[in-house]
């Protein structure tokens, strides 16, 4: 029982923030609630084999970017990537301000290296060290990386925030 | 990199995806669903759901499946319930030397056509589409699961595809479209070197490239798909930027020939005929 106690804690704890960082790389609301359950099927699975040389966190991410990677590379994500455009999905009432939304909107138009290091290092607050270890990379390649999604974003952004 | 950005960033995201958010019941339905689970289904809810899926399952089954609709809906079984009655049937068969290869079925919608097919070898190729056709004319193509990928054995469980996009075309005002299809089956000569194309030091994978090239070899990228790299004499024929990054464009069976060390090992060249008049509404 303590396992899936520790499961649906795990499940509880990061659920949503996982949902919003998968719709943000694929782009569509089914592909991100699937990449999320799959996530989570494949963290069940391996929990018990989890030996903790990563952080919890670190370890449930490096899945959901694998996941998300896939996915990515499925034909329905090639036909669907070429015909929709991707929508903010804020709850009713929430003001988008316009920073919030070419913000959102830079994310995911950037390149999907830019972005996995993005979401992982700013979203999700993980270390450099974290997200390198999430990622499978040197932590030269994640700190390349974010440099130049920073200037992206302030390309993009200029006038606002990141041009401050 | 600091804080205050992490702050703004957080916010920026949570606050435009506000709406989307975790679902209470997904740990209680993985831990049920799941075969190390010692209690099995936790509600009649769960029980009336698996029985749901068994009936379309067997139904699935007893129709067959759609090569076209699991190329474009391989999760969203709504779609692809939807689209089944336009799914046109053509079932042509193609058996080379190494190769056999089925153009299934074909679906209109939405001013694109796409056409399912399978596709299966005895020892691993690069299919490489040359040229689709559609009444005589070249097509553009807006999504494709044949072009520059490895085909490794039998594929019976991933079926593959292509989408035209009939904007522009006559095909429309139509009786019947014949579509042409011609694609070329390549292998390495000697083997393949796989590189990690993710590397920081942009010279240094050139390099690699080009030692395994010089070696005789064909590099590929050690990530999936794997696609087959060509070396930096084709990039800087064509006049790429070696200094901006790596580029790796899908290049022609001649390019690949020329410039990847593979030889082809067959082909394949299909004709088939369409119904313009049957398409998805939606």
């Amino acid at each position: 029982m303590a396992q899936e106690e520790a499961f649906s804690q795990l499940v509880e704890a990061h659920q949503t923030s996982l949902l919003r960082m998968c719709y943000l790389h694929l782009q569509d609301r089914q592909d991100a609630e699937d990449a999320v359950q799959e996530t989570f099927i494949k963290a069940y699975r391996s929990m018990a084999a989890f030996r903790g040389e990563s952080s919890e966190k670190t370890w449930l991410m490096r899945i959901a970017i694998n996941v998300c990677r896939d996915m990515r590379r499925s034909n329905w994500f090639k036909y669907i990537s070429r015909h929709v455009t991707p929508e903010l999905l804020p709850e009713e009432g929430t003001v988008i301000t316009e920073d919030t939304l070419m913000l959102n909107m830079c994310i995911m138009a950037m390149p999907a290296k830019w972005r996995e290091v993005v979401l992982l290092y700013y979203y999700q607050g993980l270390t450099m060290t974290q997200t390198a270890q999430a990622l499978g990379l040197a932590q030269s390649t994640v700190s390349s990386r974010l440099k130049q999604a920073r200037a992206c974003l302030r390309e993009h952004l200029k006038g606002g925030y990141f041009d401050e | 990199m600091n804080e205050k950005d992490r702050v703004f960033i957080k916010h920026a995201i949570d606050t435009g995806l506000s709406g989307l958010s975790g679902n209470p019941c997904l740990a209680a339905r993985i831990q049920a669903s799941s075969p190390e689970s010692s209690i099995g289904f936790r509600s009649p809810a769960s029980l009336i759901l698996a029985l749901l899926l068994l009936a379309v399952a067997v139904s699935a089954i007893a129709l067959g499946p759609s090569a076209v609709l699991e190329y474009l809906f391989p999760r969203d079984h709504k779609a692809r319930d939807s689209a089944t009655p336009y799914v046109q049937k053509i079932d042509i068969s193609q058996k080379s030397q190494h190769t056999n290869a089925v153009i299934k079925d074909a679906l209109i919608q939405d001013g694109r056509l796409s056409v399912g097919l399978s596709l299966s070898s005895e020892q691993p190729v690069f299919i490489v589409t040359q040229s689709i056709s559609l009444n005589g004319q070249a097509i553009e193509v807006s999504s494709s699961s044949i072009e520059s990928q490895w085909l490794r054995g039998e594929l019976s469980t991933q079926s593959r595809g292509f989408t035209l996009d009939l904007t522009g075309t006559a095909f429309q005002g139509t009786e019947k479209g014949t579509v042409r299809l011609n694609a070329a089956l390549l292998r390495p000569i000697n083997g393949i070197k796989q590189i990690d194309i993710d590397e920081e030091d942009i010279a240094a994978v050139w390099a690699q490239i080009d030692q395994a090239i010089a070696e005789g070899l064909t590099p590929v990228s050690s990530h999936e798909p794997h696609e087959v790299l060509v070396g930096s004499h084709w990039m800087r024929e064509n006049a790429y930027d070696m200094d901006s990054g790596i580029q790796y464009p899908v290049g022609s069976v001649h390019d690949y020939l020329t410039f990847s060390n593979m030889q082809m090992m067959d082909r394949i060249e299909a004709t088939f005929t369409i119904n313009p008049s049957i398409q998805h509404p939606n």
